[in-house]
């Protein structure tokens, strides 16, 4: 054997069984041919391969080429990163951060598409026709199998809809063609129903554009989504930008956003948006704007410029290989404001840990609040608060709508309630300075002279009572405004009704009132804040009309108004302005929190001067006094914040109020200034159903001040604490007279 | 392990073709897959390095196995092909195919490592036939019917696919054992007719034996301008090759590179090879392919036994059905169908088999006859008394 293949073969082994075939059945002529036969078919078939090759690759290169480039090339926008909002030292309050967005574009889903009825669609420029979305919608129905009178039915629904304007979801259910859809919406958080909004919007609208789903997604998302890419031939990740907002670690711990009601929400411009050149300057379609607050106000300068660039992407949208042309976005510049972290993030505790103490001590009601705190000299916001707050960077996020519903309908706390400047309260005995000016000024009442202070007042056969029911003692404005005697305004509003024209053109205290910037808009330069009401002789007709009982201005109406009640609406921040007028002897500031733009590169582009103050016409005698009652009020042991203020080492100056709302408890006030002698700083607190002022609201008012003066004190929650504990021996908090409570104010 | 004398005998013309393709193959999985895992390039490459290495490592083992171990084997090979077969469908479906075992590093395809087993095990079985005289239809039955439990086994996976090189590799043995012409026609009529019963008639009386995507994959292949995502997946490959010219667009700056093909690593990767290498790469790709098919080709008359020689002509098969189909279906003349293309695509499963199949043929071939030991009669009138009479084989009858 001339194979020495390895082993001794043929020649060891037992003879083969029945020689009915000696070769052991191996016929090698036979497979050699069959062989052969096989491998004829080999060649033919790769040849037909190599010809097929050929055609493709030679013959017809030129247009499979031409495809092939134009599918590769895109012009992609690149967002220019939004400025940050920083404080008044420079700190970030609100960052920004790249972020991924899952964007859809449904062309690439062709089932998607045919299912759901893209191929009746016509030509795109009847893609915002109602007929157009009506056909869609019989599509969708007609794909998911509804017999024609039940389509019908619904078509006539949705037609009376459109009639109605509401937007019809024609797309809906149609993601039930592509089963992953509904996958990628639990994945990244948002629901079916809002992808299916997409979907409509980016066919119906934007037929040849993709469109975010889903905004700062999770990077688990991202691999979700990449190592599912055939899955999702249509979605992609696209760049986008997300803000970052700075929290602040409460008494329990929690981490919390900072003054959320603020900033305001971004969204992209609306075509009514982009004709506000002011506001939205150099805003193009497509932009993300600021829709409220500081994003709004300041969004020309946050929002910068987009660039764009001309580069290879592969079928996702993901840019592949190099640049083909760019430009550059450019940044947009920080805006500095005048907040000031560190009293923000005390205004913000203090007025968490009130609340709470309130809750603690007899006021299980109290829930939710405001503190503003601002120069008196200039108007400049220091702090802005509103409690409860809620979490503006999950309000942005996927889930940001399903988040939006659930804070909306948040009925008793209303987190989305900026309270700072948009609640309108009574303002309670805070009112009296207004009520005191209106009096001196219409010559109706002297600082020096004498009201008794009596335990209630009867005018035109109705009894006001006195907050305070054991007084009976004469009175001077100081003493008045230093214990917070109604009765002695409940006087001063009944000579001002008396002293009203008998033509009714006007009412003093009204007039006083308006002229002291109350119900009315303050003009902050962000916007948005609430008018309110000072009730009048207009206001009564306005309101009741042709009823002649009701519709006339009445001594009980003076009588209320001159101690901050009967319908009067006022915010915070139109208190803090008053009190800010009180403190600088007479100039209505205009409040604002822009205080200049900053370039990336750090200096200072644009500086926002504080606008004029409105010089409101008091007798310097009149502001005097009024302002040694304010004096009293926190110093003077008789005074209504004497407790809350006990021991601080900064003058201060201030009026307690304790408001009373129709089916509410009392709400809390306290607004004060220091140092008394040169006022630098205004804090204005309001504490819902918080009972009485000095003892919830004043403590919180303190809390800032220390913090602004640098006083180190114990805060409301150390002391909270301490008390739990049982080792505090200090006094309490605040003074609760715990009188009966009766009409007007404390 | 293996002897030097073993080592002169393999035929390193296949094993130089086998190494062009893993190399050609290699380099479009690296090309194309840089930007498909998030933050690691040559994840997917770097995978495939080491399921060559090791196929090219097992591939050497089967060549030192002496393949008459084999029969003394066939119950643990055709029992372990089954059970494995049997456990995958206990494990999670991907892309809606129960076909993977995960291992630690590795996820095992049971179909795959079938193939091999299921030439070895037919090849013994025939030879069986053979010389026991059993020939014809009875034949055809035991073929049948040692390929009837891992065919239906890998059919409800859904694994169309395999189960048709699994059918592919039964028929070329057939036709090399000889079996009658005619009957070889009643067969491809028979197997037209199911594709027919298949395809028409039992959807239309509501008994659909093929999934939907299945179904949409054939529709997709009648109706090329349709509105499908196989008809994408055929388009894009279409634009692909067509793009890469008669020189090739270069790596990475392609189509396929930019994930406009999806599957581009996988089942499309001769794509890859015709966008970036143009005619000319996929040409040589394709010549290259026919090397190695006819170097198996002639090892199979030449086999020392007939079960050798069976098994490399299960090899031949098998290699032509994946290379005919893959690359018909990416060229878009034949349907979409999940098969490999040897040597190429990704993956560890297919990789490995295919390895330890040429090893199994190059085993077979260098324990083969030499060239000239050989009968006159079936090395052609032209070597006609040239042959060493000792080795020369029993005359056939």
């Amino acid at each position: 054997m001339s194979a020495p293949v390895t082993e001794p073969t043929r020649e060891h082994e037992p003879p083969p069984p029945p020689p009915r075939d000696p070769a052991g059945g191996f016929d090698r002529a036979r497979v050699a041919r069959r062989m052969a036969i096989l491998g004829a078919i080999a060649i033919g078939l790769v040849a037909i391969l190599v010809l097929r090759l050929w055609s493709l690759q030679v013959l017809d290169v030129q247009r499979y080429r031409a495809e092939a480039v134009s599918n590769g090339l895109r012009s992609i926008d690149v967002p220019a990163p939004r400025g940050k909002i920083l404080d008044v030292q420079g700190k970030i309050l609100v960052g920004s951060r790249p972020a991924n967005d899952v964007a859809i574009d449904p062309t690439r889903f062709p089932t998607l598409l045919a299912a759901c009825g893209r191929d009746v669609a016509g030509p795109p420029d009847l893609r915002a026709d109602d007929q157009r979305a009506l056909r869609i919608a019989d599509a969708v129905e007609a794909a998911n199998g509804l017999p024609a009178e039940r389509r019908r039915a619904r078509l006539a629904a949705i037609d009376r809809q459109l009639a109605g304007g509401a937007s019809v979801r024609a797309w809906s259910g149609c993601t039930s063609a592509y089963p992953q859809l509904e996958e990628l919406a639990r994945v990244s958080g948002v629901t079916v129903g809002s992808m299916e909004d997409a979907i409509h919007e980016a066919a119906v609208k934007a037929p040849f554009d993709s469109i975010v789903i889903a905004e700062d997604v999770d990077r688990s998302v991202l691999f979700f989504l990449k190592e599912r890419a055939a899955l999702y031939p249509g979605v992609r990740i696209v760049e986008g930008a997300a803000r970052d907002y700075r929290t602040l670690r409460g008494a329990d711990g929690v981490r919390r956003p900072m003054a959320p009601h603020l900033w305001g929400e971004l969204a992209e411009v609306s075509p009514a948006q982009l004709q506000d050149q002011v506001t939205y300057r150099d805003a193009e379609p497509g932009d993300v704007v600021g829709q409220r607050g500081v994003e709004r106000a300041f969004d020309r300068y946050l929002r910068g410029t987009n660039g764009s660039l001309e580069r290879r992407v592969n079928a996702f949208g993901d840019p592949v290989g190099p640049i083909v042309r760019s430009q550059a976005a450019k940044p947009g510049d920080n805006v500095r404001l005048t907040i000031d972290v560190g009293m923000q993030a005390s205004a913000e505790s203090s007025l968490r840990d009130a609340i709470a103490y309130a809750q603690a001590h007899g006021h299980p009601a109290a829930d939710s609040g405001a503190i503003v705190a601002m120069d008196p000299r200039t108007g400049a916001i220091r702090a802005i608060a509103s409690y409860p707050g809620f979490d503006p960077a999950r309000l942005a996020g996927p889930d940001g709508q399903e988040y939006w519903r659930r804070l909306a309908a948040d009925a008793t706390g209303s987190p989305l309630l900026d309270r700072a400047m948009t609640g309108l309260y009574p303002a309670g005995s805070t009112w009296k300075p207004v009520t005191a000016i209106a009096a001196i000024q219409a010559r109706q009442a002297q600082p020096n002279a004498v009201i008794q202070c009596s335990p209630y007042l009867e005018i035109d056969g109705q009894r006001y009572r006195n907050f305070e029911s054991d007084v009976d003692e004469p009175m001077d404005l100081v003493t008045a405004m230093m214990t917070s005697c109604d009765t002695y305004f409940y006087e001063l509003g009944r000579r001002l009704y008396d002293a009203t024209p008998r033509n009714g053109r006007f009412e003093p205290q009204p007039l006083w009132a308006k002229r002291l910037g109350m119900g009315a808009q303050t003009g902050i330069d962000i916007g948005g804040d609430a008018g309110g009401r000072v009730p009048d002789a207009e206001y009564k007709r306005r309101r009741f009309g042709d009823d002649r009982i009701q519709n006339r201005w009445t001594s009980g109406d003076a009588v209320l108004q001159s101690i901050g009640q009967g319908d009067v609406e006022v915010t915070p921040l139109q208190i803090a302005r008053l009190y800010a007028l009180l403190a600088n002897g007479g100039t209505l500031v205009t409040p604002y929190v822009g205080a200049s733009v900053v370039g990336q590169d750090g200096t200072v582009r644009e500086t926002f001067e504080a606008a004029p103050g409105e010089r409101v016409p008091v007798d310097p005698y009149v502001m005097a006094a009024i302002k040694r009652g304010l004096e009293g009020a926190v110093q003077d042991p008789d005074g209504t914040a004497y407790t809350a203020f006990a021991g601080f080492p900064i003058p201060t100056a201030g009026k307690t109020g304790t408001a009373e709302k129709l089916g509410k408890r009392d709400y809390a006030w306290f607004a004060g200034y220091a140092p008394a002698s040169d006022p630098e700083l205004v804090v204005v607190c309001v504490i819902e159903q918080g009972g009485f002022g000095g003892e919830t609201a004043a403590p919180a008012v303190r809390q800032v001040m220390a913090r602004a003066f640098g006083v180190e004190e114990p805060t409301i929650a150390q002391i909270m604490a301490a008390e739990e504990a049982g080792v505090y021996d200090g006094p309490t908090l605040g003074r609760d007279p715990a009188r009966d409570v009766q009409e007007g104010g404390g | 392990m293996i002897s030097r004398d073993l080592l002169r005998r393999v035929d390193w013309l296949l094993v130089a073709a086998v190494l062009i393709l893993l190399v050609l193959g290699e380099r479009a999985v690296r090309a194309v897959t840089v930007s498909d895992f998030l933050g690691d390039p040559g994840y997917f490459v770097r995978r495939h390095i080491v399921y060559i290495a090791l196929g090219l490592v097992l591939a050497a083992v089967t060549l030192a196995i002496d393949p008459r171990v084999y029969r003394r084997l066939f119950w643990f090979i055709y029992g372990g092909t089954i059970g494995l077969l049997i456990v995958v469908l206990g494990f999670a479906a991907a892309r809606g195919i129960q076909a993977w075992i995960p291992l630690p590093f590795f996820t095992l395809q049971p179909s795959e490592i079938g193939k091999v087993a299921i030439i070895v095990c037919l090849s013994l079985i025939l030879a069986d036939c053979v010389r026991r005289g059993i020939r014809g239809w009875p034949m055809v039955l035991r073929v049948a019917l040692v390929l009837l439990p891992p065919f239906a086994l890998v059919f409800i996976q859904p694994d169309l696919g395999t189960a048709i090189i699994y059918v592919a590799i039964g028929l070329t043995l057939l036709v090399v054992a000889g079996l009658p012409g005619r009957m070889l026609a009643v067969i491809g009529a028979l197997g037209a007719g199911v594709v027919v019963v298949v395809l028409g008639i039992l959807p239309s009386i509501g008994l659909p034996l093929l999934r939907p995507y299945q179904a949409e994959r054939i529709v997709a292949f009648l109706n090329p301008d349709g509105n499908s995502p196989a008809v994408y997946q055929a388009q894009q490959a279409r634009i692909a090759i067509g793009s890469g010219g008669l020189t090739g667009r270069g790596e990475g700056v392609s189509q396929t590179a930019g994930s406009f093909l999806p599957e581009h690593h996988t089942d499309f990767v001769f794509a890859v090879v015709a966008e970036d290498r143009g005619f000319a790469g996929a040409g040589i790709a394709l010549v290259l392919y026919l090397l190695v098919l006819w170097r198996i080709g002639r090892i199979v008359p030449r086999a020392r036994t007939l079960e050798e020689s069976f098994m490399a002509a299960g090899v031949f098969g098998m290699l032509l059905t994946q290379i005919a189909i893959n690359i018909g279906m990416v060229l878009g003349i034949a349907p979409t169908t999940g098969i490999p293309l040897p040597f190429m695509t990704y993956g560890g499963s297919n990789t490995i088999t295919n390895l330890v199949a040429v090893g199994l043929a190059l085993a077979v071939g260098a324990r083969a006859l030499p060239r000239d030991a050989l009968d006159p009669v079936w090395t052609g009138r032209r070597g006609a008394g040239r042959g060493d009479p000792d080795g020369a084989p029993p005359e056939a009858a």
